[in-house]
């Protein structure tokens, strides 16, 4: 009989067939934090936060801004030539941008080396110094630019790499790749390196020698972006979108895809994004739980805010939400400063602030 | 006695020499509802069923209208006025609603339309919206309640015991319960009432009596008793704190490890989508109205109920899909579901508790070909006896001569001792004393502290706010809403569960 049921579960593709996403409860209970946090500037498409000494920089398009902490203002460090995709800031004040196409910009004010990373130049997706002249970087894809990242996930793109690049040598040498672009990087206190591999929506570990990783925190009910250290132990996960069961279908059917990629612009697919921008001739990807032209929190909305607290072994411990019927969508990075949490809500271009309010 | 339609005087009721309850003088008024409120073995049941026929007294009198009575069976106390609506139902669960009611009382022809016809008034005269034409086995444990007390109300008693039969009612149709008790006593009819909920007896009884270990220990009318008169009266102790009193400095604990997580599960029209998780060392309350879904999601979750099997969303234990076929692979797995219904699904009532507390273990994955050494099972259930404070003469007794609650940790002790790490409790304290509920509590509390993870299903909404971590509310087949202990209040579950 047991054999049947199994026989008859593979037929029908068992459990697979379920499409089922992780619930957020538990401390990943929805709340609207995000919507109520300080607002400290707009800047639109605010991308990666890093902390140069006692303040704060970020990029935003092709600009590398330094926020200015009286009257937060955004003042430009450094324009690039070409779309900056990670930031990073050492301890003794090196700053290390990405730049879509061309690899590192690796200076500070207007002295910028360059340094290409070959195949891995158009998708790099975070930056942690591990000293003032190493770094590890993690690419998305050596399949897709940056800008392309929505068609690496439709391709169900596993080309992301991390590698270990020394400013002193030619070669940069891969930690590992084959991943499912990783978008974040972070060190544990053993020097175990903390991988977010987001199309997997799962946090893995791995040595920095290129073991083979392991799962650390799985089964996340949105696609994880970038890791920094909290105070007091663990990390802050920015996520940059939500798992839904309609994406989770899209990306089974196979021949849906593939003439979706083929025929509809990519602001257009059926798939997670930083914004919601709720066209009106997208009405779907607003979940169509509106009524009285009023959202519901609880819609399936394409694009989300979210940023969770992670205790040392990496279990959630907080959680800031902005929902469906939030603005504060597609948080892209997220770092700590002086008792407080800065979020750079890429799909909203805003910088927030919030207190910390709960130490692991 | 001018008024009185039954008295007890100098009533004795022994089992092997051992008295349930001894020197007992109890008297029922013409016209009034009288609580009898004791812990659980403090003899009020076996009170009731010697006035119910199913004992006979070992000495002393009963009177009953002025008359000298011993009743040889249910049936004679019946047909002088005398009817029982049981703690646990007594239903056969294969016949219809309608059938049930008139079990008994059939004519030589039977018109299966007719009885329908006559169950349909039956109820609707009650307000209770039960379909005469369903099968008992398709009810739930509220709807059987129901059936139960309108079967008693079919036989034109004049006296009613109740015994327990608002523990698995909802807040509606404790009303609708209220109302009805209000009518028959209006009517003349003399009402016995056995509740734990001491609200509920110090609000619906006219008098009230406290028995504590077999014996009747105060009797007064209900305007002179307040809750605590009555718990110190019960248990002969102060309780600390209320049982369910809230602490308003307690702090949730902290969650572990996701262990359990039903995503998108649906089985009929019973879960609908449903998404919950439960976290180690934590315990997850689960509130709902009856037909909420939430005894069937976590009997989903222990391989009790399957669900759908096309579209039926995903059960991960520990982050790894599973579907589980039978219930054992999920006790194998360290699930363990205590029934809310111990009588149909929890116990061999007539097998010895050692027994009972044994085949909780011989399912966890003892070898069907090993030897079982019964030396070993006599260990085993020994120590659980001494552990769940279990009140037996001796551990080879039958588990049908225990008393509600120590029934209960009997079925308690049979999933323990299955070592699980999962464990879900569904109504804990149906139908149990303070003071057992007390144990339990604490019982419950401390296998959250040992890191196991533990889901509380109550239909009792202080039970939950006072157990829970966080608290689970369900309606129409999926969860609604999760609240934190800091945020929950009767007023917002219950908002939840019913709109």
């Amino acid at each position: 009989m047991a054999l049947w049921s199994r026989f008859a579960d593979w037929l029908g593709r068992g459990g697979e067939d379920a499409l089922s996403i992780p619930p957020m409860d538990g401390k990943l209970k929805p709340n609207s934090r995000l919507d109520a946090a300080e607002r400290l500037l707009r800047l639109p498409e605010i991308d990666n936060l890093a902390i140069l000494g006692d303040r704060l920089v970020c990029s935003s398009g092709n600009t590398l801004f330094g926020i200015e902490p009286e009257g937060w203002r955004a003042i430009p460090i450094h324009r690039f030539d070409g779309r900056i995709t990670a930031v990073a800031a050492s301890p003794g004040g090196v700053l290390a941008v990405a730049v879509e196409g061309r690899g590192l910009e690796i200076g500070s004010g207007d002295v910028w080396q360059s340094r290409s990373l070959g195949g891995a130049n158009s998708c790099i997706t975070a930056i942690l110094f591990s000293s003032e002249d190493k770094l590890l970087v993690t690419v998305g894809s050596r399949r897709h630019p940056w800008t392309e990242w929505k068609r690496d996930l439709m391709s169900h793109g596993s080309s992301g790499a991390v590698l270990n690049v020394d400013v002193s040598q030619a070669e940069p040498r891969v930690i590992r790749d084959g991943l499912a672009f990783p978008y974040g990087i972070e060190t544990a206190d053993g020097g175990e390196l903390i991988v977010s591999e987001s199309w997997k929506h799962r946090l893995v570990g791995m040595q920095p020698t290129g073991a083979t990783p392991h799962p650390l925190l799985d089964e996340l009910p949105a696609y994880p972006a970038r890791l920094s250290r909290a105070s007091g132990g663990g990390f802050w996960l920015a996520l940059f979108a939500p798992r839904r069961q309609l994406t989770e279908l899209v990306l089974r059917e196979d021949d849906y895809r593939t003439e979706m990629m083929a025929t509809i612009p990519p602001a257009s697919w059926v798939g997670p994004d930083f914004s919601d921008r709720a066209d009106g001739d997208q009405a779907l990807q607003a979940g169509s739980v509106r009524q009285m032209g009023i959202m519901k929190p609880w819609a399936p909305s394409r694009s989300y805010g979210l940023v969770v607290r992670l205790d040392r072994q990496l279990q959630p411990v907080d959680s800031y939400h902005s929902r469906a019927d939030g603005e504060m969508h597609g948080i892209a990075s997220v770092v700590e400063m002086r008792g407080h949490v800065y979020v750079a809500a890429r799909g909203a271009g805003a910088l927030l602030r919030l207190p910390v309010e709960v130490t692991p | 006695m001018s008024g009185v339609i039954v008295e007890f005087r100098d009533a004795t009721k022994s089992f092997r020499n051992v008295p349930a309850f001894r020197n007992v003088n109890f008297t029922l008024r013409k016209g009034e509802v009288h609580a009898l409120l004791g812990e659980n073995g403090a003899g009020k049941s076996t009170l009731t069923k010697v006035l119910a026929g199913l004992y006979p007294l070992t000495s002393g009198d009963m009177f009953v209208e002025g008359m000298v009575r011993s009743f040889s069976s249910p049936t004679e106390a019946l047909a002088h006025g005398v009817a029982m609506v049981f703690q646990e139902t007594n239903l056969i669960p294969s016949m219809t609603v309608a059938q049930n009611l008139f079990l008994g009382e059939e004519s030589f022809f039977n018109r299966l339309r007719g009885i329908n016809i006559k169950a349909q008034q039956q109820l609707q005269r009650l307000n209770f919206h039960v379909e005469p034409t369903a099968l008992v086995s398709s009810l739930g444990a509220a709807k059987k309640q129901m059936v139960e007390i309108a079967r008693a109300v079919q036989h034109n008693a004049r006296i009613f015991i109740f015994d327990e039969p608002t523990a698995t009612l909802t807040p509606e149709e404790k009303q609708h319960f209220f109302a009805l008790v209000e009518r028959l006593k209006q009517d003349g009819n003399s009402i016995i009432f056995i509740s734990h909920a001491l609200e509920e007896a110090l609000s619906i009884a006219d008098r009230i009596s406290i028995m504590r270990d077999g014996e009747l220990v105060v009797t007064d009318d209900a305007t002179n008793f307040t809750r605590d008169r009555i718990v110190q009266a019960m248990v002969g102790r102060q309780l600390k704190d209320e049982l369910y009193g809230q602490d308003a400095k307690r702090t949730a604990r902290s969650p572990g490890q996701k262990v359990l997580a039903l995503e998108n599960v649906s089985m009929g029209k019973a879960v609908r989508s449903a998404t919950l998780s439960v976290f180690a060392g934590q315990i997850t309350g689960m509130f709902g109205l009856v037909g909420a879904g939430r005894t069937e999601m976590m009997k989903i979750a222990a391989g009790i109920l399957k669900r759908d099997f096309f579209h039926g969303g995903g059960i991960k234990l520990n982050g790894k899909s599973v579907r589980f076929r039978v219930p054992r692979e999920a006790v194998k797995h360290g699930i363990a579901y205590i029934t809310e219904d111990r009588k149909l699904d929890g116990l061999f009532d007539t097998m010895a508790i050692s027994e009972n507390i044994f085949f909780g273990w011989l399912a966890k994955g003892a070898n069907p070909v090993s030897v079982i050494s019964m030396a070993q099972a006599r260990r085993e259930t020994a120590a659980w006896i001494e552990k769940l404070s279990i009140r037996t003469i001796r551990p080879d007794a039958r588990v049908v001569e225990l008393s509600g609650g120590n029934q209960q940790k009997v079925v308690i002790a049979k999933s323990l001792i299955q070592a699980p790490s999962i464990i879900i409790f569904d109504e804990p304290t149906r139908g149990v004393d303070v003071g057992a509920i007390a144990e339990i509590h604490a019982m419950i509390r401390s296998l959250a502290d040992a890191g196991a993870a533990v889901v509380v299903i109550s239909s009792y909404l202080p039970e939950i706010l006072s157990i829970s971590d966080r608290i689970l509310v369900a309606r129409q087949g999926r969860i609604v809403e999760e609240m934190s202990i800091e945020e929950a209040t009767e007023e917002s579950i219950m908002y939840a569960a019913v709109h």
